[in-house]
């Protein structure tokens, strides 16, 4: 497994791949437009021995895993000549000093002065600011603003959505979703914003479920109820899963890291970040190591399971925890990793501002963004 | 900065100052292994490093409507606390002329009392005193 970094210069406080798009929002509150596919191609340009390799990483990330291309790469001739420019590739990274054709999205504009948080769900922008929350129904194809709405007045701190719901974590001025977001089930846009729970630093989802997080370790189970609702969207028609309501399940999700404490030894004050993805928690301790934990539920819970995996090589205090198709992505104060296959890979030597992953991409699973001071990175993980 | 970086042990902790706005700084003994449920500064952030981060804050104006101070040890938020936290809060006084004193925390904690106002960090990031000031308001420090 190979890293491959492309380092894009300037002043932002959060970036995302979307769409064909980096779309880097810059400290003066612009959102600024940088199409890959052209971008790569100008590197070729500037980089002849890297031709080809540049689009592969950073723009269809997607075609390495596809059945052509592993074709090609039974033909030893073609496998040696692109791990060699793969092995020729500076550890650094590329810096990119000029952005071709980068654009401004044309009437975004967001109150607040504080971006908090950023997510891209269903072409729809959703943005959380001291301000207040806010979404933008934007065409990406045209790149044109069609519709903005505040959504909260509340400081949003965070945002998640999956299901067809969006979910804004306010801090002390609570957790609050909005269901069937595209109007999937009921042809409503869905404005109204529910309150779901107290108290919420982020969220994130487990299965169709949703975990809130009130601190860096404490967190609460909210039982989602779903439908499946055949839905048109982009002029595809498809059946979709949507999570109608939200309400508490487990008040407390402490049991988990009590089993964690019991079967390795752990002081309750040693645990310093829990996080999960859809399918399994990520623990880190001060001073005892990372685990994760998977719970196998059942409705009976004296049937319930706890699996433990201790991993190695976390140190630091943990920051964040991303899924992404190579593995787990795991930012500490200072640093980036990857877990994969029980490996513990570094990606990124340095202080993040935001790290993004987009593991329900198409073309970016195996790409990461990673805003830091003076940049973007775009960090590329390549199995070959 | 500091008008005085020699500090003198008294019944709660090391006592510097009065600095040059008249304050004066406890570093207490709680903070600094007397009593381990409390935030704990790190070792190598002196009693005497500790009061320049205060007087830092004090010089600065770096307070909250609250009149709580806040600080960091540097532009980068160097550690400050054996948990990694990276920002120190100095409480307000009820009375003016008492002593003061400031402990180690963590924004991402989720507690809003560890958490500087907005616009002081704000003020932070456009004077260029912090480069990290979007994840102190983001509570990813």
């Amino acid at each position: 497994m190979r890293i491959l970094k492309l380092f894009i210069p300037g002043d932002f406080e959060d970036a995302r791949l979307y769409m064909g798009h980096l779309l880097a929002f810059t400290a003066d509150r612009r959102l600024r437009i940088v199409e890959l596919e052209p971008l790569t191609h100008a590197l070729h340009e500037r980089y002849p021995m890297w031709r080809g390799l540049l689009t592969l990483a950073f723009a269809r990330n997607d075609w390495l895993v596809t059945s052509q291309f592993h074709t090609l790469m039974s033909n030893d001739a073609f496998a040696d000549s692109l791990r060699a420019g793969i092995d020729h590739f500076p550890a650094d990274g590329l810096e990119v000093d000029a952005v071709p054709n980068a654009e401004e999205l044309p009437g975004f504009s967001v109150e607040g002065d504080v971006l908090l948080d950023t997510l891209f769900y269903a072409s729809r922008m959703y943005i959380g600011t001291e301000a207040g929350f806010f979404d933008f129904d934007v065409d990406w194809q045209s790149k044109q603003v069609s519709r903005s709405r505040k959504r909260l007045d509340a400081r949003c701190v965070s945002a998640s959505a999956e299901f067809g719901a969006v979910n804004a974590s306010c801090e002390e001025e609570d957790l609050f979703t909005g269901y069937d977001e595209f109007g999937w089930s009921t042809a409503t846009d869905g404005s109204q914003l529910r309150h779901t729970a107290n108290h919420s630093l982020r969220t994130a989802w487990l299965r169709t479920d949703l975990v809130n997080y009130d601190s860096l370790t404490h967190s609460s189970l909210l039982k989602g109820r779903t439908e499946k609702v055949d839905a048109t969207y982009g002029g595809a028609s498809r059946t979709r899963k949507l999570v109608t309501e939200l309400s508490v399940e487990r008040e407390s999700l402490d049991f988990l890291l009590e089993e964690l404490s019991q079967r390795k030894s752990l002081e309750s004050d040693q645990i310093q970040f829990v996080g999960n993805s859809s399918g399994a928690f990520f623990v880190n301790t001060f001073e005892r190591g990372f685990f994760t934990i998977i719970w196998l539920r059942s409705e009976d819970q004296a049937k319930e399971r706890v699996i433990v995996t201790e991993y190695p090589g976390v140190t630091g205090r943990v920051v964040s925890v991303h899924g992404s198709g190579a593995g787990v992505i795991v930012e500490t104060d200072f640093s980036c990793h990857l877990f994969s296959e029980g490996s513990c890979i570094p990606l990124l030597d340095g202080e993040a501002l935001n790290v993004r992953t987009f593991p329900s991409s198409k073309r970016y699973r195996n790409i990461m963004a990673v805003t830091v001071e003076d940049g973007v990175y775009l960090i590329a993980i390549v199995d070959l | 900065m500091a008008n005085s970086a020699t500090g003198t042990a008294g019944p709660d902790g090391i006592c510097f100052g009065p600095n040059g706005s008249g304050k004066v700084y406890v570093s207490m003994f709680v903070h600094r292994g007397g009593n381990p449920r409390k935030s704990q500064w790190l070792a190598s952030v002196t009693p005497t490093t500790e009061y320049e981060v205060f007087c830092r804050a004090d010089s600065q104006d770096w307070r909250d409507s609250a009149h709580n101070y806040w600080g960091v040890l540097d532009a980068e938020a160097s550690s400050l606390g054996t948990r990694g936290e990276r920002l120190a809060k100095f409480l307000r006084n009820e009375v003016e002329t008492a002593a003061w004193h400031g402990y180690p925390v963590s924004p991402a904690s989720g507690s809003a009392g560890d958490t500087p106002e907005d616009v002081l960090v704000e003020s932070w990031i456009s004077a260029g005193s912090v480069a990290v000031g979007r994840k102190i308001q983001r509570r990813r420090i």
